[in-house]
């Protein structure tokens, strides 16, 4: 060996804790233990022994626990569509109280009239108003009670508090009918409160409640739920900027697909085209499945078996361009083929084993991708490693750090950035490499 | 006298190249790499014996009860038959058949993520679709 | 009398060959079964592998066996059915995807040994030889109370026995009988309907399931044993798990001790995967799916006959102390009620319920089976005689002309000898023995297989290092291991441990395995393991069967649209 055999480095690029609750197994579970509580108890005569009614529970739990990710298999086409944000029904519940109200408010999708009408409808039984509305800067969302017949909804909004609670980003308290400064002499709005909405310091809109008699909505009531509405405006604008940055890291990676790679393969492909033209051909159809599963990626996750496939199409067209200088092996269990990955995310790791760690080793080597999944910690465990060349621990620290995106490569950074994003703290991240022997990348993801 | 030869049969490198230009159509573009089945093998491997030791604990179970539980034999479910009876007469064939569709649907889908690739558009077929 | 069941059986086997010729699919329909994965092409081949595993053993002896020991006898059914799953797990697909077309031939080409092939040969015409013996039996004593008198100064068995033998190999040999899939899947139609027309008539006439066994397992379970006088009287079984006992119907112990239970699951279970005439009904699947697919299918159609099986054994023991006192005629096949033979115990009930027609039925049902898997069986040897052997070795510019005469002079030489063997074995004298003597003989089959063939298959398959030379010591370990084990049984009986020795398998598969293992880590592999491993675990050759199935079908279909 030539390299000198010294301590790892590892380095931890992101994540932490762990979990993942199961709704599905519990359930599982409890099925089963009704069932030998059942057949153990209730149907058979003499009942079985307490002892042995738990020792055979305790053993279906843990069957159940361990072979449960295996049960959930079906075939191809049969795919679940990746994780969408379910849409929050709300209905008017009289006896809700504030606090669940606020935290099932719909506006964490943002302002739009739709939400807007859903909130009112929320709000309306709990601000002590005959009337609710909410407004953005220019229009009304959402009016709900008496007077709706002119304020209606999509015009601007008619009273002259809106203008100036807007300006000032103060809650304005209207005692009289005439302040209320309503064009339309019929309203029968006597009284209100208008507190207004705002993300950070900017207002976005307001909440109005009015009455129609002479005593005004209760004022520290619907500030406090104007309040409660402009955090959960500001949760949904942090999602909306955060799913923009990921996004953009994405559109960037599809971009990124190495131009050396590319180069690389037609240079072997033209090659064989003189000597095997058969295989010319398959590497041809190879590199176009490789290209359409990159660009054809729209969502942020990918069933695991399409990323299996697209790293499969990438090392077969690498090992045509090293022959036998690149061994390549797989070790997959079954539950992960099915679980849902971080698109574009293997790929990357595996080219970075090849060309770091293989590509200037002479005698070649091989590199391993393991794949498991863990169903008492809920994590999906990805394990790229290569016995190349190894790492220095200062370029590691660069490598890691961002400040290194070889050659057009993927840098790990990105990879890091785009799982913070998804998961927070959520995951693991590691990188371990002793020079001479190789590197091992370490992903742990939780299952979805 | 008997030699210890090759078989005859002449094999070409590629396991489907005997099928080449059948029926019309050039069908090389199906083909796996050595990797990829050696993948799918191992994990297919896993699979068939873990479902088989899981098959061998149940059926072992029946008889073995016997001798651990007298309530197995003893005890009475539905209608007068003993849970061991119950058990060789239906529920070694429930559960027979649910382990079979389990394994066939787990080998199927690993087999169908692990090798080829997702349905590749063909150009002759992309042109005269209906 | 006798003549109205006779001719019941004849009209209904034209019936069924009539049946199996007229719908036999032509044209199209060929293309759906080159779709892996269509339910019409997969269901239809799980019905034919039904129809050849279904014998005499499954038709009448599974039902014997529940009858004369009850929960003991369960076993059968449960091992039967069971040996499927180590087909679906292990075999079916990969054996499929290797695309040869007999067990030796796979064995052969796997391992690139002529040397394995030919050993592969000499166990698979072992196991056929044991396994047509009790189909023999079971035609004889079908014939026995069917017709009940010889021809040509034969007893009526050894007439049943011969005739049967002789008219299956005049079919066989002839090539009159090819096995195709389609009349396989129509017998075993026959089969199911005899058992479910017997389910609902002993339901309809006040057959209650679970309260028969519960009243069946409140008394002791009691045998007719013959004195040297030829006296029948009842003997109550002892129970061989809690020793001095008598045994219950609803109880392990009647049959086999507490070892003997596990055995005999363990041989059942292991012996499936190696019986020629099955593995080779694998090739017509036309995926390595489909075959995967059709064991499922398989292992449902399986256990749903089982579960029958299992409960006409239990009405038999419930009903037939009933129908004994009413009818004149069982006077001379019972002693107080319980049947001499328990294989008679099928034929008894359909007797009892549809009268000579019912009797014909089932005995007609009876003759299928035992036809069918002689006819699968035979077959089987005729290939690997005739292919494996003649083609490879003795002649191996043999025209085809001549190659299809060396099969058919092994069908008759294996025939012969079967006969011979069956016609030796008379089954009243043994059932003191060997009580359910067809379950029980097919048992040797099956012991056989799972030692000598099972591992060695499973290993080849799934454990790139094995070699040929280990192929070849392991077989033989196993085949010797199970013959030594079962001569040994036969002399010392059957108490205590010397119990699994009839039921060798538990013993000799993990022997046969660990030989196989430890010969192949002295010596070498074949060369070129990639490309064996490509094409036996590979699904290129799979897609591209289907992709051009499919692309067939647009095709067939767009022209029939065109042209209307």
């Amino acid at each position: 060996m030539t390299g000198v055999n010294r301590a790892p480095a590892a380095r931890r690029l992101g994540g932490g804790a762990l979990s993942n609750g199961s709704l599905p197994l519990a359930a599982a579970l409890a099925v089963a233990w009704g069932l030998v509580y059942l057949i153990t108890q209730v149907i058979a005569a003499p009942p079985l022994g307490v002892g042995t009614t738990l020792l055979i529970g305790v053993g279906l739990t843990l069957l159940l626990t361990v072979g449960y990710p295996s049960a959930l298999r079906g075939p191809r086409g049969a795919r679940l569509v990746p994780r969408q944000q379910g849409k929050q029904g709300a209905i008017n519940r009289p006896g809700q109280t504030i606090a669940a109200v606020g935290r099932s408010i719909p506006l964490r999708s943002g302002l739009t009239s739709e939400a807007a009408q859903r909130t009112a409808q929320l709000l309306h039984p709990l601000l002590g108003g005959d009337s609710v509305a909410i407004t953005d800067r220019h229009k009304v969302l959402a009016f709900l009670g008496p007077g709706s017949d002119h304020h209606t909804v999509g015009d601007p909004p008619r009273t002259d508090i809106s203008a100036k609670v807007l300006d000032r980003a103060k809650t304005v308290m209207v005692r009289h009918r005439a302040k209320l400064g309503c064009p339309e002499p019929s309203c029968p709005l006597q009284t209100a409160v208008v507190a207004p909405l705002a993300i950070g310091k900017r207002v976005v809109g307001a909440l109005k409640v009015y009455r129609l008699d002479e005593t005004p909505p209760p004022r520290g009531l619907v500030e406090g739920m104007a309040g409660i509405l402009s955090l959960h405006l500001e949760l949904a604008e942090l999602d909306r900027e955060r799913k923009l940055a990921v996004d953009a890291k994405l559109d960037a990676l599809r971009a990124q697909i190495n131009p050396h790679f590319l180069f690389n393969t037609l240079n072997t492909i033209a090659s064989k085209a003189r000597t095997d033209p058969e295989e010319a051909r398959q590497l041809l159809l190879r590199l176009s499945d490789f290209f359409r599963y990159a660009v054809r990626q729209d969502g942020h996750f990918a069933e695991f078996g399409q990323e299996y496939f697209f790293v499969r199409t990438y090392l077969s067209l690498e090992q045509a361009r090293y022959g036998d200088r690149l061994r390549v092996r797989y070790d997959v269990d079954p539950q992960v083929l099915t679980t849902n990955v971080p698109v574009l995310t293997i790929q990357p790791l595996v080219e970075n084993a090849v060309k770091h760690g293989l590509a200037n080793k002479v005698d070649g080597g091989t590199v391993t991708l393991k794949a498991r999944v863990d169903p008492l910690t809920r994590t999906t465990t990805i394990q790229v490693s290569d016995d190349g060349v190894g790492i220095e621990d200062e370029e590691l620290e660069k490598i890691v750090s961002g400040d290194v995106t070889a050659e057009g490569g993927i840098g790990l950074r990105n990879i890091s950035e785009r799982l913070d994003t998804l998961f927070g703290e959520r995951y693991r991240f590691d990188v371990r490499s002793t020079v001479g022997q190789g590197t091992v990348v370490d992903l742990r993801i939780p299952l979805g | 006298m008997v030699r210890d030869v090759p078989s005859s049969g002449g094999d070409s490198p590629r396991p489907d190249s005997e099928h080449r230009e059948q029926g019309g159509y050039d069908i090389t573009d199906e083909y796996d790499m050595p990797a990829e089945v050696d993948a799918t093998f191992r994990t297919l491997r896993r699979v068939a014996f873990g479902y088989f030791a899981l098959f061998v604990v149940v059926v072992a179970a029946v008889p073995g009860l016997t001798l651990a539980l007298d309530w197995w034999s003893q005890g009475r479910l539905v209608g007068g038959m003993s849970p061991s009876f119950v058990m060789a007469a239906f529920g070694l064939y429930v559960f027979f058949f649910a382990l079979a569709v389990a394994a066939a649907t787990l080998a199927n889908a690993v087999e169908d993520r692990m090798l080829g690739g997702p349905e590749r558009e063909h150009p002759e077929q992309r042109g005269d679709a209906p | 009398m006798i003549t109205a069941s006779i001719i019941g059986l004849a009209a209904l086997l034209l019936v069924v060959l009539g049946i199996a010729l007229v719908l036999q699919p032509r044209g199209a329909s060929t293309l759906d079964f080159y779709l892996a994965g269509r339910r019409v092409g997969v269901v239809t081949n799980a019905c034919a592998i039904c129809g050849d595993y279904f014998s005499a053993a499954s038709f009448l002896g599974v039902a014997a066996a529940v009858y004369v020991s009850g929960l003991d006898g369960v076993w059968y059914a449960t091992g039967f059915a069971a040996g499927f799953i180590p087909v679906l797990l292990f075999v079916a697909a990969p054996l499929r995807r290797f695309g040869e077309f007999s067990i030796p031939d796979f064995l052969g080409r796997r391992l690139t040994s002529d040397r394995v092939r030919l050993t592969a040969v000499c166990v698979v015409q072992l196991i056929i030889l044991s396994y047509l013996v009790p189909q023999a039996v079971g035609s004889g004593i079908t014939w026995e109370l069917l017709v009940g008198h010889g021809i040509a100064g034969l007893s009526p068995y050894a007439t049943g026995v011969i005739v049967s033998t002789a008219a299956i190999t005049a079919l066989v040999a002839l090539g009159g009988m090819r096995g195709t899939t389609w009349t396989q899947a129509v017998q075993f139609l026959v089969l199911l309907c005899a058992f479910i027309w017997l389910t609902v008539a002993a339901i309809g006439s006040g057959f209650h399931y679970p309260e028969a066994v519960d009243r069946l397992s409140e008394q002791p379970l009691t045998n007719p044993t013959a004195t040297e006088e030829g006296q029948w009287h009842l003997e109550t079984e002892q129970d061989r798990i809690d020793g001095e006992d008598p045994a219950t119907f609803g109880e392990p112990g009647a049959r086999y001790g507490s070892l003997g239970q596990f055995a005999l699951i363990i041989t059942l279970i292991m012996g499936t995967a190696g019986l020629p005439h099955i593995m080779n009904r694998y090739f017509t699947s036309p995926t390595g799916l489909a075959a995967r697919m059709t064991t499922v299918w398989v292992l449902g159609l399986a256990s749903l006959f089982y579960a029958l099986a299992v409960l006409l054994g239990t009405a038999a023991r419930s009903l037939i102390p009933g129908a004994a006192a009413e009818h004149a005629w069982m006077e001379e096949l019972t002693v107080d009620g319980v049947l001499k033979v328990p294989e008679h115990a099928l034929l008894v009930l359909g007797r009892v319920y549809g009268g000579e027609i019912g009797l014909g039925f089932i005995a007609s049902g009876a003759l299928i089976a035992v036809m069918s898997t002689i006819a699968g069986l035979l077959l089987a040897s005729a290939a690997s005689w005739g292919h494996d052997v003649y083609e490879r070795h003795i002649n191996p510019h043999a025209s085809q002309r001549q190659a299809v005469w060396a099969g058919r002079g092994a069908v008759v030489l294996v025939a012969v000898l079967s006969a011979a063997v069956a016609v030796g074995l008379r089954p009243d004298s043994l059932t003191a023995l060997l009580p359910s003597i067809v379950a029980t003989m097919v048992t040797w089959a099956f012991a056989l297989a799972g030692s000598a063939l099972t591992p060695v298959f499973i290993l080849t398959i799934w454990w790139q290092r094995t070699t040929a030379p280990a192929a070849i010591t392991g077989m033989i370990t196993g085949a010797l291991t199970a013959i030594t084990m079962f001569a040994l049984g036969t002399v010392y009986g059957d108490a205590g441990l010397s119990e699994m020795l009839l039921t060798p398998t538990i013993v000799a598969a993990p022997l046969s395995a660990v030989v196989t293992v430890v010969v192949s880590r002295f010596t070498t592999t074949p060369a070129e393991l990639d490309r064996l491993w490509l094409k036996l675990h590979g699904t290129a050759a799979d897609r591209h069967t289907l992709r051009l199935a499919r692309l067939t079908i647009t095709g067939v279909t767009r022209r029939s649209k065109e042209a209307p």
